[in-house]
C-alpha cells in the first residue's frame, strides 16, 4: 500500500495499543488494598488442583488476590507466564516449576524489580529466589522405599515408576529411594522408567513390564499415587492381586487404595496445607514480616492405621478442614513444622 | 434447423470489478465442432467454466436443450449432460483408468463397488473408441495425451451432449494430436456438440466446423469455417491487421559465437557438434522425446554431459556449471516457464533480477534504485504490459510472462540465447511480438538456438535448422530446404527415421512413458 | 502395449518372466536384482516390522507369547481408532490435529457423566460419541464450508478443546468414579476386551468401505484431484465434512475407552496422541498430499509403533529413546515413499 496509508495504519494501531495498556494500568489502581500474588504451576495435576483449594481458602481469609496460571508441562510457557505476571506488576510470584534448571532470566528480572519470587512444591536451582517452600522429597522417597523394604522383608524384585525426568520432585524422590536401596542388597530393581506422573502411561508401562518379567515382579514402588494406581490397574488386568504397591501424595484415590489394602501405604502431601504454607510465606515477604523463608514440608507416612484421619482432612470433612486452614497455617508458620495437621504419628512442635 | 443443444444468453462475468465477459450469446448445434479462439484474457476459459458450473455468471443464463442450468453447480451441469476436459486435466493420477472413467457414476452391487463390471465396460468403451489402453493401468503412468483421451472418453461415456476441451493440444505431442482429432470426429458423428479452445490455425482448419472469436470479453466473430480466411480470424483476435507474423530475418555475421564439439549428453545416442554465428537463429526440430530440451540444457550446463567441448566467442566454457555458462554470456529460456522459468509468486522486479543477482547487489544486499532502473529499462525494451514492476508474475498473461523470462537476461551481456518452445502458451498477438524480440536479439549479435515443435515457427524464424532424433542430430536443413513446400514431411521422415509413411510403434512391450515436459 | 494409436503391426513377443516392478511399474525380470529392489522398496515397512519382531523375540522369550500379544492389542486399541480416523482425513489431503483434545474432552465429559449417573455406563459412551461427533463436525464445517486450511482449523479446535477439558473438570481431574465405569475397557467378550474388539471391527469395516464402496472411492477421488472429482459430479464438500466428523467420532470413542481403563478423567489425557495417529498413517505409506494410502498401511504403521513401545519397555529402554526411534521411522518411511514415487512416475 502507499506510504501515507501505511503510516496512517501504523499510527492508529499504535494509538489503539497505547489506549488498551492505559486501560490495563487503570485496573491495577482500582483494586488497591488487596495483595496481588501471581501463581504459575507446571500443570493442573490432581495434587495441584487439590492444593489450589487450600491456597484459595488462605487467600480469602487474608485479603489476597491470586492470579492462577497453568503451564501445561511446557517450560517456555511457564517462562512467558512469569514475564507476564511481572509486567502486570504483581506484588509477588509463586512458582511450582516444571524443571529445576529453568527460568533463570525471569528470576533475575523479578529480583531487580523487587518482586519476591517463591518456589513452592518443586525447587528451582537458583540462589536468587526469595523463598523456598519445599517438601522433603528425598525423605519422602526414602520413606516409601523403607515402607516397601520392610514389607518385603529386605529381599525381592521391584519396579520403579518415576516422575518426569529432570523435575526436582523426580530427582529428589529417586535419590531418597536409592539411599534406602543401598542398604538392601537383596532387593533387585528389575526396571525403572518414567510414566510422567500419569495414570494412563503407567498402565501401559507396567503392563509391558509384566509381559517382560512375568511373576518375577514382587512389588511396585511408584513416585506418586496416580502412577501407582495405573500400576494397580495393570496388575489387576493380568490377574495379579498380590503385588504390594507404595505411592506418594495421598490423593483421594490413593487414600482409598490404602484403606482397601491395595496400596501398602503412601506419604501424605496435603496440597492444601503445603501450598497454603507457601502462600503464607510469600505474603509475609510482601508485608516485609520476619519469616522463615525456607520451611520444609515433611510428609507424614500414611498406612492403614492413620488413613482415616487423613481421609477426613482430604476428602470427607474437607470443607471443615479448609475452614480452619488459615489458622492452622499461621500456627505452623510460627512453629516451623508446616506439615502438621494432627495426623496420628505427627508430633506438634 | 435442429434445435440448439447449448444456449448461452447474454453472459456477463467480472472478477474483482474487472469485466471478463461482456454479454456473450452463443449457441451450439449437436454434431458440430466449434473452435473458440481468442487471445489470452479474452474470456474463453471463463466462458467454458461458466457452462461447466465451475463459475457462476453475474448475468445471463446457460441452458441445455431448453432447461436452465443452476449457476455455479457442477453437479447440475453434469446431470444435464455437460462435460469439460480442463487444460490442466481433471484426472486422478493415483487411480486406475477405469476408476477415473467411473468416478461419480460408479457401478454397484448392493452397497459394494462392482469393479469387475466396471473394468469390463471400460475395456469395451475404450475399444469402441479404438484406444488401446489397459483399463487397470494407473492413470499417472500414461502420457499426457493418453490421459486426455481417457478424459474425453469419460465425457462421452456419461452421455454428455456438450463436451468442452480447454486448450486440448497445449500439452500433447504432434503424434498424439492425430489421436485426439480421431476421437473428436467420432464424437461428432454421435451427435455430440463440441467446443475447444486453441491458438493454432492449423487446428482450427483441421477439425472445426465453425469458429467463434472472443476479444476482450466480447464476441467478435461467429462463422462457419468455410466462410473465413486465416487473416480474418487473426484480425478478429487481435483487433488489428497483422501483415506478417514473422519479422524479416536479418543477415547473420561471419564470426562463430557458439561452437559445440562432440558434446556427449548423458543418455543421448551420439555426440553432437555444431556452431552458430552471431546474428544467426538455429532451429531444432524433432518429435517429443528427440532430445532437444536435453541438448539445450546440456549446453547451458544444467544437464550432465560426459564429454565434449563448448566454446563461446573463442573461450572454453566449463561444462555442467550453469553459473560458468552465465558468466560467459549464455542465457536459457526453458520450456515450462511456470516450472523452471519464473517464480510466479514473485514480482516482475524480483524475477527480473534473478539471473544477475550478484551484479545487482553489494555484499549480499540488493541495490535498490539501480536494480529497479536496470529491470525497468529491460522490461520496457520488450514492451512488457504490466501494472508496474511490483506486479506478481503469476498474474500476467502468458505472453507477458514469457517476455519477463526473456527480458531478464538483458540486464547483462548475452552472447548465446537458448530457447525452448518460446511461444508455448502464448497467443497469436503476443506471439508476433516475441518473434520480433527474438529477431532483434539476433540482430544485436546474439547466437540463438531455438527448439520448437511448431514447424511454422522453425520455418519462419530460423536461418537454418537441425532435425534431432534420440539425442543426435540426424539431418540439416538450410534455407532452401526450409522454404520447400514439403518441408514438414521431410522433417517428419528424418525425425522418425523412416523411408515410408507408416509410423512405427514408438515403444516396446511394457514401458512406462515419461511425462511430456522432460524429453529424454 | 503401444502408446495409443492402433496400427496394423503384430503384437511383440511377450516374455512371461518379465513382470512390472512392484515399485516403479517398469519391466523387470522376476527374481532379478531389480525385482528384489522393487519388492524391498514397496514393502519396506513390512520388512522392518518383521525384523523388529524377530529382534524382540530373540531378546526376550516373553515377547512372543499370546499374553503379550494381547497386551499390545489392548494398548493399541485407542490409538487404532484415531489412526483410522486420521487415515480418512489424510486421504483427502487434510490433517486432523485436534484428536488429542477430543480424547480429553470426551474423557472428561464421560467421566463427569459417570460420576453423576453411576450405574448408567451406556450413557457415558453415548456422551463421548456425541462430544466427538460435535467437535469433528465443527472441524468439518470449518474445512469444507468456510475453507479454512485443515492445519489451521484443527489446530484451533486442538487448542480450544484442551482448554475445554479443564473447564469441564473445574481445572481438576475427575476422580472418585464408580468402579462400573471400568467395565467399558475391561469386560471381555470371547477372551478379548471390548476396546480390542472395537478396534478389530473398526479396521475391517473401514478397509472394506474404503476399497469396495462408492464412498471410499469418492474419498480417494477428492483427495487425488478435488477439481476432477467435482467436475465428475461428486459433492466434495460433503465428503470433506464427513471425514472430519468421522475422525472426531472415533476420537470420542477412544477417549471414553482410555478414561475407562484408568477409571478417572484426567484433563490432559490424550495430549500429543494426534502425532501418534499421524505417524501411524505416514509410516503406513499414505501421502500427506492426499489420494494415496490404505487402511492396512495405517494398521501396519500403528502396530509398528505399538510393538516398539512394548518391546522397548520389556527390554527396559528408557522412554525418550522410544521417541527417537519413532521419529527416525517416520522420516525413513516418508523418504522411502517419496523416493519410490519419483521413480514410479
Amino acid at each position: 500500500m502507499r506510504l501515507t496509508t501505511k503510516l496512517a495504519v501504523i499510527a492508529s494501531a499504535g494509538m489503539l495499543g497505547l489506549g488498551l495498556t492505559a486501560c490495563g494500568a487503570g485496573d491495577t489502581e482500582s483494586k488497591s488494598g488487596k495483595t496481588r500474588i501471581g501463581v504459575t504451576v507446571y500443570d493442573m495435576s490432581s495434587f495441584i488442583t487439590a492444593g489450589k483449594e487450600g491456597m484459595d481458602a488462605y487467600a480469602k481469609a487474608n485479603n489476597i488476590e491470586l492470579l492462577w496460571n497453568s503451564a501445561n508441562g511446557d517450560v517456555s510457557t511457564q517462562a512467558n507466564q512469569v514475564d507476564s505476571l511481572i509486567n502486570q506488576g504483581v506484588d509477588a510470584i509463586i512458582i511450582v516449576p516444571i524443571q529445576a534448571d529453568s527460568l533463570g532470566p525471569q528470576v533475575q528480572t523479578a529480583k531487580s524489580k523487587g518482586i519476591p519470587l517463591v518456589a513452592v512444591n518443586a525447587a528451582l536451582n537458583n540462589k536468587d529466589v526469595a523463598g523456598n517452600v519445599q517438601p522433603d522429597d528425598v525423605a519422602a522417597g526414602a520413606q516409601e522405599m523403607q515402607m516397601m523394604a520392610d514389607r518385603l522383608g529386605g529381599k525381592g524384585n521391584i519396579v520403579i515408576l518415576q516422575g518426569p525426568l529432570g523435575q526436582s520432585g523426580e530427582i529428589d524422590r529417586t535419590k531418597g529411594i536409592e539411599q534406602v536401596l543401598a542398604k538392601y542388597p537383596d532387593i533387585k530393581v528389575l526396571a525403572k522408567d518414567t510414566a510422567n506422573w500419569k495414570r494412563d502411561e503407567a498402565v501401559n508401562k507396567v503392563k509391558n513390564w509384566i509381559s517382560g518379567f512375568g511373576p518375577q515382579i514382587d512389588a511396585v514402588v511408584s513416585e506418586n499415587d496416580d502412577m501407582g494406581l495405573g500400576a494397580l490397574q495393570a496388575l489387576k488386568e493380568s490377574g495379579r492381586t498380590d503385588v504390594p504397591i507404595v505411592g506418594i501424595d495421598g490423593i483421594e484415590d490413593g487414600l482409598n487404595a490404602v484403606k482397601s489394602g491395595e496400596f501398602i501405604g503412601t506419604s501424605l502431601q496435603n496440597g492444601t496445607v503445603e501450598l497454603s504454607a507457601g502462600l503464607a510465606v510469600t505474603n509475609a515477604l510482601v508485608k516485609k514480616e520476619k519469616v522463615n523463608t525456607e520451611p520444609v514440608y515433611i510428609m507424614p507416612a500414611i498406612t492403614k492405621d492413620n488413613v482415616d484421619v487423613a481421609y477426613q482432612h482430604v476428602v470427607s470433612d474437607r470443607q471443615k478442614f479448609l475452614d480452619g486452614l488459615s489458622e492452622l497455617t499461621a500456627q505452623n508458620l510460627k512453629t516451623g513444622d508446616i506439615a502438621y495437621e494432627g495426623i496420628p504419628g505427627q508430633k506438634q512442635q | 434447423m435442429s434445435q440448439a443443444v447449448l444456449e448461452c444468453a447474454d453472459i456477463h462475468k467480472s472478477f474483482g470489478g474487472v469485466p471478463v465477459l461482456k454479454g456473450i450469446t452463443l449457441d451450439l448445434q449437436p454434431g458440430t465442432v466449434t473452435a473458440l479462439a481468442g487471445e489470452n484474457g479474452a474470456g474463453k476459459s471463463t466462458l467454458m467454466k461458466i457452462v461447466s458450473g465451475q463459475y457462476s455468471a453475474d448475468h445471463g443464463t446457460v441452458s441445455v436443450k431448453g432447461s436452465h442450468l443452476t449457476p455455479g453447480n457442477t453437479r447440475d451441469a453434469v446431470k444435464h449432460g455437460v462435460a469439460i476436459v480442463p487444460q490442466e486435466l481433471a484426472s486422478i493420477e493415483d487411480m486406475t483408468v477405469y476408476e477415473n472413467l467411473f468416478v461419480g457414476r460408479e457401478l454397484r452391487v448392493g452397497p459394494f463397488l462392482n469393479r469387475h463390471a466396471m473394468i469390463g465396460m471400460a475395456a469395451e468403451t475404450l475399444a469402441a473408441f479404438d484406444v488401446a489402453i489397459s483399463p487397470t493401468a494407473r492413470m499417472g503412468s500414461l502420457p499426457v495425451g493418453m490421459r486426455q483421451i481417457v478424459e474425453i472418453v469419460k465425457a462421452s461415456r456419461t452421455g454428455a451432449q456438450v463436451v468442452m476441451l480447454d486448450e486440448p493440444t497445449s500439452a500433447i505431442s504432434e503424434r498424439e494430436v492425430e489421436g485426439l482429432y480421431k476421437i473428436v470426429r467420432r464424437l461428432r458423428e454421435h451427435g455430440v456438440a463440441m467446443v475447444y479452445t486453441t491458438h493454432k490455425m492449423a487446428e482450427i482448419r483441421a477439425i472445426a466446423d465453425r469458429v467463434v472469436v472472443l476479444r476482450d470479453g466480447g464476441l467478435i466473430l461467429d462463422e462457419p469455417i468455410e466462410g473465413v480466411s486465416d487473416d480474418d480470424i487473426v484480425t478478429a483476435m487481435i483487433g488489428r491487421e497483422l501483415d506478417t507474423l514473422f519479422p524479416e530475418r536479418g543477415v547473420p555475421r561471419a564470426d562463430a559465437v557458439l561452437e559445440v564439439k562432440d558434446l556427449q549428453v548423458a543418455g543421448a545416442s551420439a555426440p553432437v557438434s555444431f556452431s552458430v554465428r552471431a546474428g544467426e537463429i538455429l532451429g531444432l526440430a524433432g518429435l517429443v522425446g528427440a532430445g532437444r530440451t536435453e541438448l539445450l540444457e546440456a549446453v547451458f550446463g544444467s544437464r550432465k554431459t560426459t564429454g565434449g567441448e563448448i566454446t563461446v566467442k573463442g573461450r572454453r566454457v566449463k561444462r555442467n556449471a550453469p553459473a560458468a555458462a552465465i558468466t560467459e554470456g549464455m542465457a536459457m529460456v526453458p520450456e515450462d516457464r511456470k516450472l523452471s522459468g519464473v517464480v510466479l509468486s514473485m514480482s516482475v522486479l524480483d524475477n527480473g533480477s534473478l539471473p544477475r543477482l550478484s551484479s545487482l547487489s553489494v555484499a549480499g544486499w540488493l541495490r535498490g534504485k539501480s536494480r529497479t532502473k536496470a529491470v525497468s529499462d529491460v522490461m520496457s525494451s520488450v514492451h512488457l504490459r504490466s501494472n508496474g514492476l511490483k506486479q506478481s508474475v503469476g498474474t500476467l498473461s502468458g505472453g507477458n510472462q514469457q517476455k519477463v523470462v526473456l527480458a531478464r537476461w538483458l540486464t547483462g551481456d548475452v552472447n548465446v540465447l537458448l530457447l525452448d518452445e518460446p511461444t508455448r502458451g502464448v497467443d497469436v498477438g503476443a506471439r508476433s511480438e516475441i518473434y520480433r524480440i527474438i529477431t532483434d536479439f539476433a540482430a544485436a549479435g546474439m547466437a540463438v538456438v531455438m527448439a520448437s515443435s511448431d514447424m511454422p515457427e522453425i520455418v519462419g524464424l530460423s536461418h537454418r535448422a537441425f532435425v534431432m532424433r534420440g539425442g543426435a542430430l540426424v539431418g540439416e536443413l538450410d534455407r532452401d530446404a526450409l522454404d520447400h513446400p514439403a518441408v514438414q514431411e521431410s522433417v517428419f521422415r528424418m525425425a522418425t527415421a523412416l523411408g515410408g509413411r507408416t509410423p512405427e510403434p514408438s515403444s516396446t512391450a511394457v514401458r512406462s512413458p515419461e511425462p511430456p515436459e522432460a524429453e529424454s | 502395449m503401444t502408446t495409443g494409436l492402433s496400427t496394423d503391426d503384430t503384437p511383440p513377443e511377450v516374455d512371461k518372466a518379465i513382470v512390472p516392478s512392484p515399485t516403479t511399474g517398469e519391466p523387470v525380470r522376476l527374481l532379478s536384482r531389480g525385482w528384489f529392489a522393487g519388492v524391498a522398496l514397496r514393502y519396506s515397512m513390512v520388512i522392518v516390522m518383521l525384523l523388529v519382531i524377530m529382534y524382540f523375540s530373540y531378546r526376550s522369550a516373553r515377547f512372543s507369547t499370546p499374553e503379550n500379544l494381547l497386551t499390545i492389542l489392548v494398548a493399541a486399541a485407542p490409538f487404532a481408532l484415531i489412526a483410522l480416523g486420521q487415515t480418512l482425513v489424510v486421504l483427502t489431503g487434510g490433517i486432523d490435529l485436534s484428536v488429542g483434545s477430543v480424547i480429553a474432552v470426551s474423557a472428561m465429559a464421560s467421566a463427569a457423566t459417570a460420576k453423576a449417573n453411576p450405574g448408567q455406563v451406556w450413557m457415558t459412551v453415548l456422551v463421548a460419541m456425541v462430544v466427538g461427533l460435535a467437535v469433528g463436525s465443527v472441524n468439518g464445517i470449518l474445512v469444507s464450508r468456510i475453507n479454512v486450511p485443515p492445519f489451521i482449523a484443527t489446530l484451533g479446535t486442538l487448542t480450544a478443546g484442551s482448554g475445554l477439558a479443564y473447564v469441564i473438570g473445574g481445572g481438576a481431574p475427575i476422580n472418585g468414579l464408580p468402579a462400573e465405569f471400568g467395565s467399558i475397557a475391561n469386560t471381555k467378550i470371547m477372551g478379548l476386551q471390548i476396546p480390542v474388539l472395537v478396534m478389530i471391527i473398526g479396521i475391517i469395516v473401514l478397509a472394506v468401505v474404503m476399497k469396495r464402496t462408492t464412498y471410499g472411492m469418492r474419498v480417494y477421488a477428492v483427495g487425488g484431484n478435488r477439481n476432477a472429482a467435482e467436475i465428475a459430479g461428486i459433492n466434495a464438500k460433503n465428503v470433506l465434512f464427513s471425514v472430519y466428523a468421522f475422525s472426531g467420532l472415533l476420537a470420542g470413542i477412544s477417549g471414553v475407552m482410555l478414561a475407562s481403563r484408568v477409571i478417572s478423567g484426567p484433563p490432559n489425557l490424550g495430549q500429543g496422541y494426534e502425532l501418534d495417529a499421524i505417524a501411524a498413517v505416514v509410516i503406513g505409506g499414505a501421502s500427506l498430499m492426499g489420494g494415496r494410502g490404505t487402511v492396512w498401511g495405517t494398521v501396519l504403521g500403528l502396530f509398528m509403533i505399538q510393538t516398539l513401545n512394548n518391546g522397548l519397555d520389556i527390554l527396559v529402554v528408557p522412554a525418550y529413546w522410544q521417541d527417537v526411534i519413532k521419529g527416525v521411522l517416520i522420516v525413513a518411511a516418508v523418504a522411502v515413499d517419496v523416493w519410490s514415487t519419483r521413480r514410479r512416475t
